[in-house]
């Protein structure tokens, strides 16, 4: 395939983001139905887009301030076990965010675990959960980036601030904070935009923000509206994403040198460590885990019938592998193409893959249907709706949303291609299908099973597009979870979630064994 | 008052033990170097000596005080007015020269006025708004030597300063180094496993070696070059060949003829040699020149002897597979295994 051709094909990918967004456009001017559609207001819009602002503002300040010192003290405090906390700390990303919502709200709940012995009164719901929820979601990813820029960070400019009078919390302000300023803008973006983006969390704790409206709108020119509400204030953020990530790569101070030493922490702030990891870890994993498997095995001694899991669990499976063959297969061509050629189009291409991909999976799934529609009302004819009930619309969602997720997988081992090598079977009179067979794609392997894995992992517990865009007939995991928890079943929200959880966690755990080894 | 008293220092990395019974002082204006191989417990006990490591035993005084006893740190590294020159600067990147130099005395009324006769001082006056980045491996070299110095610190440590100069650069800023440290009267503790850098910058050197590290030797630079204790100072020291002996008073019997000694001896003794000691003569001889390596003003050869093979200089440049004899002039040393 000449480079052209490629790079068109890698252009091609990423410009499927467009769809969506047409879809979306396309929705505007959908005939009524028979109902007649709310008044399109911005006095709606407004206070909802308010609300999601401020749940991401308290949200990133929340977990920036603890995912900080969580990370500060995983790399440079000196207590016990803190090698096994950090890695527990961890165990939270594995817990989908509707799930720790479901049990939150069902715990503290009048008379649940921790609401009756707290003596709440009233639900668990809205604003202030939706805040628990997604900063016991976030905090983990806001430890790493910090832990992995103190990591970096070289121990001897500590050391020279130490040995020049300083004292612990004038050497983090002046030598440490100005290196984590980067990290701290990053990770600040990257869960803003976790947060406006989120639609399970929120669909659960029924707080009013715009993706819970958009979904619960469904139809008409308001929610066309509420979907470019949140594309106004996701894609500043993923534009902000891109030119902070890019300075992080350029941040002075990435070494090999050795990190900082540890020391003994002060008692008071030994307690509020422990506490801290005991509300995150307690919260965040222990508490769904153990509330999964109480409702479960609830379910069974009531004699619950658990209907079909066999069935969800196979759904699951076969969708998150499905749609994680197409993303892989999409994403090899704008990764090879830019692996290849470091130009300004590449770099183009690369920032539109993952400004693409930041878009929220319920925005995503909102825009394809529209588009499915406006096509089924240009040609009627055409067996458009066998595209949905083939289940290809969801595989296209699926793409669109993780799109990056592979690309990020697949580029490091496209350029870690050798191209000497190919260089060398070119002498030796290899074609361009045996170079790319014999030597490029043994090459690519790992890259691009680690994108599929990577890839499968979000799919099996991703929520919004699952939600609109699955078949009718097929039921998921999560399309389970949310639907019984909607209705009050928990044993079954129970038995999916821990079924969920397993599976989540053993591929987890499987790809960090095997990048341990690799 | 001294400047800084090490008092049987040890320490171990778990059940590793790096350091063992170290002891030596600095007085102030004076310049030790701690000379030893990799692995060798320096840099253990330059971090001792500056806090950031705790050694399990013995005592460190700075200008007399206690700083760590028995595994017990009395004075934080912070507190200890222990200055310290990194082997790679670590200036804060995100700060001009001025301000890095500045970090250590932001109390301080006059530290304008300090910061400037510093920076005259080192010679980077006109590069006082830079950052560090934009300056060379030599300039970086002198803001970390200003900053150090600014707090006006009873030691200053130097961490292998020059192991990332080239070799040009590091013997100018050498000299450079020790005359601002002369200037400044400071006691400095030079680390290094160069030993160019010890014998020519120090005015004692302090030869570390063994498993643990111990001590060796504590001497000027002249005597632990003319006149090591042990094998391995010698080894430590400069290139050197042994000569086995028998050594009567103030001379020995060797298979190539009697050696002056430095020092009286009597009995068997093992004799360290320089290459600069042995001199080549070619004609008639038993000897015979194995190879040659050519550095200009002078020749390096191997010639295998009566006594075994050994390395010397030569001003003339024998081809291998002359044959001739070899002798040995000036002192040398009976060093102990």
């Amino acid at each position: 395939m000449s480079r052209a051709l490629l790079r068109a094909l890698a252009a091609a990918v990423v410009g499927l983001a467009v769809l969506p967004v047409l879809g979306l456009a396309l929705g505007w001017f959908r005939p009524p139905g028979l109902l007649a559609p709310p008044p399109v207001t911005l006095d709606r819009v407004l206070p909802l887009a308010g609300k999601t602002l401020a749940l991401a503002a308290c949200v990133s300040a929340l977990s920036l301030a603890l995912g900080t010192w969580l990370g500060w003290m995983e790399q440079r405090a000196r207590y016990r076990g803190v090698r096994l906390l950090a890695l527990f700390s961890m165990l939270p990303m594995a817990v989908p965010s509707y799930l720790l919502a479901t049990v939150l709200r069902e715990v503290f709940a009048p008379g649940g675990w921790f609401g009756a012995p707290l003596g709440l009164t009233g639900r668990f719901t809205g604003f202030w959960p939706s805040v628990l929820a997604l900063t016991i979601g976030c905090t983990p990813y806001v430890q790493l980036l910090v832990g992995a820029a103190l990591r970096r960070f070289p121990e001897a400019q500590e050391e020279a601030a130490r040995s020049l009078g300083a004292g612990p919390w004038r050497r983090f302000a002046q030598v440490v904070a100005p290196h984590l300023r980067p990290t701290w803008a990053f990770a600040l973006v990257l869960v803003a935009v976790y947060v406006v983006s989120d639609f399970g969390a929120v669909a659960v704790l029924d707080c009013e923000v715009l993706t819970w409206a958009l979904y619960k709108a469904r139809s008409g020119r308001d929610a066309v509206l509420l979907g470019f509400g949140i594309m106004a204030m996701v894609l500043p953020i993923l534009v902000a994403v891109r030119l902070v990530e890019g300075r992080l790569e350029h941040a002075p101070g990435a070494s090999n040198e050795r990190s900082g030493t540890r020391r003994a922490p002060r008692r008071s702030a030994l307690a509020l460590t422990y506490g801290l990891h005991a509300v995150m870890i307690g919260l965040g994993f222990a508490l769904p885990v153990a509330a999964l498997t109480a409702w479960t095995l609830r379910g069974v001694v009531h004699g619950a019938s658990f209907v079909a899991i066999g069935a969800s669990v196979r759904d699951t499976l076969l969708f998150a592998a499905a749609g994680a063959v197409v993303t892989v297969l999409l994403a090899l061509a704008p990764a090879w193409s830019n692996g290849r050629r470091r130009d300004r189009t590449a770099r183009l291409l690369e920032h539109g893959a993952y400004v693409a991909s930041g878009l929220p999976g319920v925005l995503v799934a909102f825009g394809l249907l529209q588009l499915l529609l406006a096509l089924r009302r240009t040609s009627p004819d055409l067996p458009w709706q066998a595209l949905e009930r083939a289940g290809l619309l969801l595989m296209l969602g699926y793409a669109l949303r993780y799109l990056a997720t592979g690309y990020a997988a697949i580029k490091p081992a496209v350029l870690r291609l050798d191209p000497r090598q190919e260089e060398s079977a070119r002498s030796l009179g290899a074609g361009r299908f045996r170079r790319f067979l014999r030597l490029s794609l043994p090459g690519l392997a790992p890259g691009l099973a680690a994108a599929f894995a990577l890839v499968f992992l979000a799919l099996l517990k991703e929520l919004p597009i699952t939600l609109l865009l699955t078949p009718i007939g097929s039921t998921t995991l999560a399309f389970r979870v949310f639907d019984a928890q909607r209705e009050g079943s928990l044993p079954d929200v129970g038995l999916a979630g821990l079924v969920l959880l397993t599976l989540a966690l053993g591929v987890k755990l499987a790809l960090q064994r095997w990048r341990t080894h690799a | 008052m001294t400047a800084l008293r090490i008092e049987r220092l040890g320490h171990a990395y778990g059940a590793a033990r790096v350091l063992s019974d170290v002891s030596f002082a600095v007085e102030p204006g004076t310049c030790v170097a701690v000379l030893g191989a990799s692995g060798s417990g320096k840099t253990t006990l330059l971090r001792s000596v500056a806090g950031f490591v705790t050694p399990a035993q013995g005592r460190i005084f700075v200008r007399g005080a206690v700083v760590v006893e028995d595994g017990r740190e009395r004075v934080p590294a912070e507190r200890r007015r222990v200055g310290m020159v990194f082997q790679d600067y670590a200036l804060f990147a995100h700060m001009t020269v001025r301000e890095n130099v500045e970090f250590g005395i932001h109390r301080d009324p006059d530290r304008a006025e300090r910061v400037r006769g510093l920076l005259a001082l080192v010679g980077l006056s006109e590069l006082a708004g830079r950052r560090p980045t934009e300056l060379s491996g030599g300039q970086q070299q002198r803001v970390a030597l200003a900053r150090a110095l600014a707090p006006r610190p009873a030691v200053i440590l130097l961490d292998e300063p020059f192991a990332n100069l080239d070799a040009a650069l590091r013997a100018r800023l050498g000299e450079e180094v020790r005359d601002i440290l002369r200037a400044a009267g400071v006691a400095t503790l030079l680390v290094t496993h160069d030993r160019a850098d010890a014998l020519s910058l120090a005015d004692r050197v302090a030869v570390l070696g063994g498993t643990p590290a111990r001590l060796l030797q504590l001497d000027t630079p002249e005597a632990v070059y003319a006149r090591p204790a042990t094998r391995a100072v010698a080894a430590l020291t400069g290139e050197v060949s042994f000569l086995s002996g028998t050594a009567r008073g103030q001379v020995a019997e060797t298979p190539l003829g009697p050696v002056a000694l430095t020092a009286a001896a009597q009995g068997a003794v093992t004799l360290a040699v320089r290459p600069e000691q042995l001199r080549f003569d070619a004609g008639e001889g038993t000897s015979r020149v194995l190879s040659r390596r050519y550095f200009g003003p002078r020749s390096h050869l191997r010639v295998a002897t009566p006594a075994g093979e050994l390395g010397m200089d030569a001003a003339d440049a024998p081809a291998p597979g002359t044959a001739g004899s070899v002798r040995v002039v000036g002192a040398c040393a009976a060093v102990a295994d």
